[in-house]
């Protein structure tokens, strides 16, 4: 081997390193939180949070913290929250994990051990949120999770964790129970997946409740994170044309995959997917192509849900305040994450207390109306009061189709083909 | 397997493979010459789809010439780049130039995370998602002119090499820089040069790829990869190699899906890389030494 040759090869194992590094990075605190000063509040109540403010994560951390900033800012204007003849004033406080689901958990540790705060609020995605629950359990603080959805979180008996999200198994339920009322309903689905938890868990509830509805699974395909071409799965499903395509995965996929169904001329008669089109970037990105594409959600602006003037108000009130505040549209995420602090102050009224574990036990039978909807968690902790929203987007709009008491508008299907548009 | 989606596949594949091979052109250019593996080449591609898409939406300009123009803000900011930052180490060992560069890369994508949220943004013009279809098989117009363009400034590069005065004294430094010297070439200028010809083709690659696939802030370091496995599967500095072997890359990954199933469409590029490492460690069309 040559001298250029053994220079070369070294040159490539110091990239590998560098590029994998780059997922990691070390811990540093993030900016302290505000939060105004709220009139009578007499004592501090310290509420901490991991969240990815940089990395690949950086977009959801920053609309998890907004929504977390908009609760503590709202509740200190209404002068803090009451319990046990006090006023507790909120102050939040947050550190960058920087995507990476290892500094999460030592952050939490952190926040609890050394900072002291006396609750948690989640961090991003079901992964960093099952690993930080066991921090949390560890040191008997609550945590509230606006962002964990997958049942297997919830599963591993931790006392402490209470998500706002309904299961994933309601996601895939509420999706085909809408396509299975039609008319002439669709009769085969084929699925591409992301492999990766969150998508692979959301692409197995709908196969199960499709199959359940007597729908058959023509195809299931699973394309790599940070794929940059879905032809070959896309052409897969096309060769079984398939009555509908759910496409599961994040944003970036699910534009990519829509821009390709585009260009490969794929038309079923419905396309389903899911974490995407919820997102005002997905139709910003897709413009007209976005059109007709039906997307399962936790939350949407439109529905009818109301504190009675407790906090935010409505649904639509919050969503107001929020789009004010950031400049940017709210989505479910931020929406549950402001939902997480109603639904902690809540608990803590109803404890008369800020004393963990009792405040911890107070959230396990809570029931409440929320902006976010009705709250109730199940044995596990997962909120199942709040149903699952499904929207489609036409001419550009989110409009939720189902349920039917949060319905705008009507569901458009057969989606005409590309052509015909 | 239906050979109708195996055709496909290549197409898409030679598609693909053609905004991998300008991608990796600019950075085996940098390599090859001033023996610095630039980790923030991604970043630049990056920049470039970003400027074209900012074009785009703020001043209603056509992609392509948004492109054009990323190019050449690029070229400036390579240049600069190169005089006042990477000059400093360019002599030092190839870890250094790691260091450096890999922390250039953290610097221009946490700012354009502050700068423009983590967004996925795509560019859609009437022609996104349009084709002209050829019997069983489907071609994306703005993929082919991607592709067409990057086939055009891989030639528009070689000419400049091999038939002008300036090419061949980059090409000379390449190959001796103390005779470089010694003739009267300023290697300074010349590393200036070239460190802006790579940039300006990343900017180039980038505004043809946020034309064709979604783009965000931290899209970069998927291309510095792509990059890294071409110029070490093609041979390094060469731009006949960054053309083959970005080819190769991208037609391995869409047909190795294809046939395996798109799980394994990242392992196989890998795969291949150290296959070639194995068995021509010198890449396919390098040569012994050159490096």
């Amino acid at each position: 081997m040559s001298a250029s040759v053994r220079h070369f090869a070294s040159s490539l194992a110091l990239v590998t390193a560098l590029v994998l590094a780059a997922c990691g990075g070390s811990a540093v605190p993030g900016r302290g939180a505000e939060g105004q000063t709220g009139g009578s509040a007499t004592e501090t109540l310290l509420i901490g949070a991991a969240l990815p403010l940089t990395g690949d994560l950086a977009r959801e951390g920053k609309q998890q913290k907004d929504g977390y900033d908009l609760w503590a800012e709202t509740v200190n204007a209404k002068g803090g929250i009451p319990a046990g003849g006090k006023r507790y004033r909120v102050e939040m406080r947050y550190y960058d994990y920087k995507s990476d689901n290892t500094q999460a958990v030592k952050l939490v540790e952190k926040l609890i051990t050394e900072d002291h705060a006396q609750f948690i609020f989640g961090p991003y995605g079901s992964g960093a949120t099952l690993a930080a629950s066991a921090v949390t359990d560890k040191y008997e603080v609550p945590m509230l999770s606006p962002s964990a959805s997958s049942e297997s979180v919830f599963q591993q008996g931790r006392r402490y964790l209470f998500g706002l999200l309904a299961p994933n198994a309601l996601v895939g339920q509420a999706s085909i129970d809408l396509l299975s009322t039609l008319p002439a309903p669709p009769q085969t689905v084929a699925i591409i997946s992301r492999n990766d938890l969150f998508p692979k868990a959301v692409a197995q509830s709908i196969e199960a409740a499709a199959r359940a509805r007597g729908m058959e699974i023509v195809s299931f395909e699973e394309y790599p994170i940070g794929a940059s071409d879905l032809s070959t799965p896309l052409l897969t499903a096309k060769a079984r044309n398939p009555d509908v395509l759910v496409g599961t995965g994040y944003t970036n996929d699910l534009v990519l995959m829509t821009r390709q169904m585009k260009e490969l001329r794929f038309n079923p008669k419905a396309t389903v997917q899911t974490t995407g089109p919820t997102y005002a970037s997905y139709t910003e990105a897709l413009g007209a192509d976005a059109n007709y594409v039906i997307s399962p959600t936790w939350w949407a602006p439109g529905l009818p849900y109301t504190d009675s003037g407790k906090l935010f108000g409505s649904a639509a009130d919050y969503a107001r305040l929020f789009q004010d505040k950031y400049k940017y549209e709210v989505d479910y995420a931020a929406a549950a994450a402001a939902g997480c602090g109603a639904v902690l102050q809540a608990a803590i009224e109803a404890a008369g207390t800020i004393d963990p574990v009792r405040v911890r036990d107070a959230l396990a039978t809570l029931e409440v109306n929320t902006f976010y909807g009705p709250i109730k968690f199940n044995e596990v902790g997962q909120n199942t009061g709040t149903g699952i929203t499904i929207i489609q987007i036409q001419n550009g709009q989110q409009v939720p189709v189902a349920p039917p008491e949060a319905a705008t508008g009507r569901l458009m299907y057969p989606m005409p083909e590309w052509d015909r548009r | 397997m239906d050979s109708g989606l195996l055709g496909q596949a290549l197409v898409n594949g030679i598609l693909l493979g053609g905004l991998y091979a300008l991608v990796a052109l600019g950075f085996s250019l940098v390599w090859g010459v001033m023996n610095v593996i630039n980790v923030s080449h991604g970043a630049f591609v990056m920049l470039g789809a970003f400027t074209t898409y900012w074009l785009f939406v703020g001043a209603g300009l056509d992609p392509f010439l948004g492109a054009a123009l990323a190019t050449v803000l690029m070229f400036a900011l390579g240049y600069l780049l190169q005089k006042y930052v990477i000059n400093l180490i360019v002599r030092a060992p190839i870890f250094m130039t790691l260091i450096l560069t890999f922390g250039l890369n953290l610097v221009i994508v946490n700012l354009s995370i502050v700068a423009w949220t983590g967004d996925v943004r795509s560019i859609t013009t009437g022609l996104s998602g349009h084709g002209v279809v050829v019997g069983p098989l489907i071609v994306p117009y703005l993929r082919a002119a991607a592709l067409l363009v990057a086939l055009l400034a891989t030639l528009a590069l070689f000419l400049f090499m091999d038939r002008t005065r300036t090419g061949s004294a980059i090409r000379a430094t390449r190959m001796d820089l103390l005779a470089a010297e010694g003739v009267g070439i300023r290697i300074d200028y010349i590393y200036a040069l070239t460190f802006a010809i790579g940039a300006a083709l990343a900017g180039l690659a980038g505004g043809l790829i946020s034309m064709t696939l979604p783009i965000t802030p931290i899209m970069g370091l998927t291309y510095t990869g792509k990059a890294f496995v071409v110029t070490a599967l093609g041979g390094l500095g060469n731009m006949a190699g960054a053309l083959v072997g970005g080819l190769l890359l991208g037609v391995a990954e869409t047909v190795g899906a294809a046939l395996l199933g798109p799980g394994y469409q990242d392992a196989i590029g890998y795969a291949l890389l150290v296959l070639i490492l194995v068995v021509r460690p010198t890449g396919l069309l390098g040569r012994v030494g050159y490096a």
